[in-house]
């Protein structure tokens, strides 16, 4: 174990975004984790395309830690684990029992989405989504339930 | 792609029922639903209440009818996500179930800006104050005279459906309206007030004041989110 003292001033960590900073979210989100990791004296790397020094290859990078967020693809998993330390997984994408994962809660979101509609007299409700995206499916759980427990009509979903 | 798309979002609607209210899980698609359902000739938010995820302006604000959408924050989920890793880092066990941030606000825009009602004299005045009065103290005359009916006829006809007086949704309209130009911008308060058609940033100031109990400057400081 390293103690907090040992690690500042050497900590070295990466943050992987597989995917294009195309919403104001994930540049909040990606914009965050450097300025917090500086405030802290890590050295922040990730890709030059992000603002970063690159990690280069993962078996020799020697880093502290991992912040990624990754399509779901269990070989671009096992390829950070190459990099033998603690990994963090941004997002809901499905399959990734083994890291720990921090994401929104949309199942919350929905049940959030249902109260606003019915607040408005809406009580004829549905959903827009795609079942093949892990979120939308638990987005669209927590709207059904919570649309069943305000009694209000649920007509289903469309996917787009 | 989005044309065949577009169009079986059409062919699901038209069996839909009015009033609807319809959650989509991005502002993309929500974009896209709005754009389908404008040209079905559906009036949103009268017929159709959207609501989109992430409030990303993008989206959201250069839409035809400026969409609702639940926020959730980018920041949080970064530190969160930096906090866990450095406790890993320290040496604390992972968690095994997956850290969940809350989301929120709903953000209003006009997507959902509705209430019910059903006498139409009213939904158009609803309307008409949603699209005037973000940009100048609308008068109760003056929406009668706009919609063409005498000013107690107005009143009495609001009162009614909405329990409360127009110049009262005016007022509510517009301090909506406030609270998300110091939301969302940075723009300094003599600016809002004149793009809100205040004579000065300190007639806004107590305006602002009398309904959320503190200054704009405090408000926005404070990052309340939500308007009272």
């Amino acid at each position: 174990m390293v103690s907090q003292q040992d690690r500042t001033a050497e900590t070295k960590v990466g943050v992987v975004f597989d995917i294009t900073l195309r919403t104001s979210h994930l540049k909040d989100v990606f914009s965050t984790l450097l300025r917090e990791g500086r405030l802290r004296h890590w050295k922040m790397q990730g890709e030059p395309t992000h603002g970063c020094p690159p990690m280069g290859d993962l078996s020799s990078w020697g880093g502290d830690g991992i912040v990624a967020h990754v399509m779901g693809a269990p070989e671009r998993i096992a390829e950070l684990e190459r990099a033998g330390c603690p990994l963090v997984l941004l997002g809901a994408s499905g399959g990734m029992g083994r890291h720990p994962c921090v994401w929104p809660d949309f199942e919350a979101g929905g049940r959030m989405a249902v109260d606003h509609l019915v607040s408005l007299g809406l009580d004829r409700l549905a959903f827009v989504g795609h079942p093949s995206l892990h979120f939308s499916r638990l987005m669209e759980k927590g709207y059904a339930e919570r649309a069943k427990d305000q009694r209000a009509l649920f007509f289903g979903s469309d996917r787009l | 792609m989005v044309g065949p798309m577009v169009q079986r979002l059409k062919d699901w609607l038209r069996d839909m029922p009015r009033p609807l209210g319809v959650f989509c899980c991005d502002d993309k698609r929500a974009l896209v639903f709005l754009h389908a359902a404008l040209e079905l000739g559906w009036r949103v938010p009268e017929d159709l209440g959207i609501l989109g995820f992430s409030n990303d302006s993008t989206f959201c604000d250069l839409a035809e009818v400026p969409l609702s959408s639940i926020g959730h924050s980018g920041a949080r989920l970064g530190r969160e996500a930096l906090k866990l890793l450095e406790e890993m880092m320290a040496g604390t066990p992972a968690p095994r179930q997956p850290l969940l941030v809350p989301p929120g606000p709903v953000v209003i825009r006009s997507s959902t800006d509705r209430q019910r009602c059903e006498d139409d004299l009213v939904l158009s005045c609803l309307n008409l104050i949603r699209l005037e009065a973000p940009r100048y103290p609308m008068l109760v005359e003056e929406l009668a005279q706009r919609l063409g009916v005498g000013r107690r006829t107005l009143e009495r006809r609001f009162v009614q459906s909405m329990g409360k007086a127009p110049k009262a949704e005016v007022d509510r309209v517009r301090h909506q309206h406030a609270c998300r130009l110091l939301r969302e911008t940075n723009w300094p308060l003599q600016r809002i007030a004149h793009i809100m058609g205040y004579s000065t940033a300190s007639h806004f100031g107590r305006h602002f004041r009398t309904q959320e109990g503190s200054s704009p400057g405090a408000w926005r400081k404070r990052g309340d989110g939500e308007a009272k």
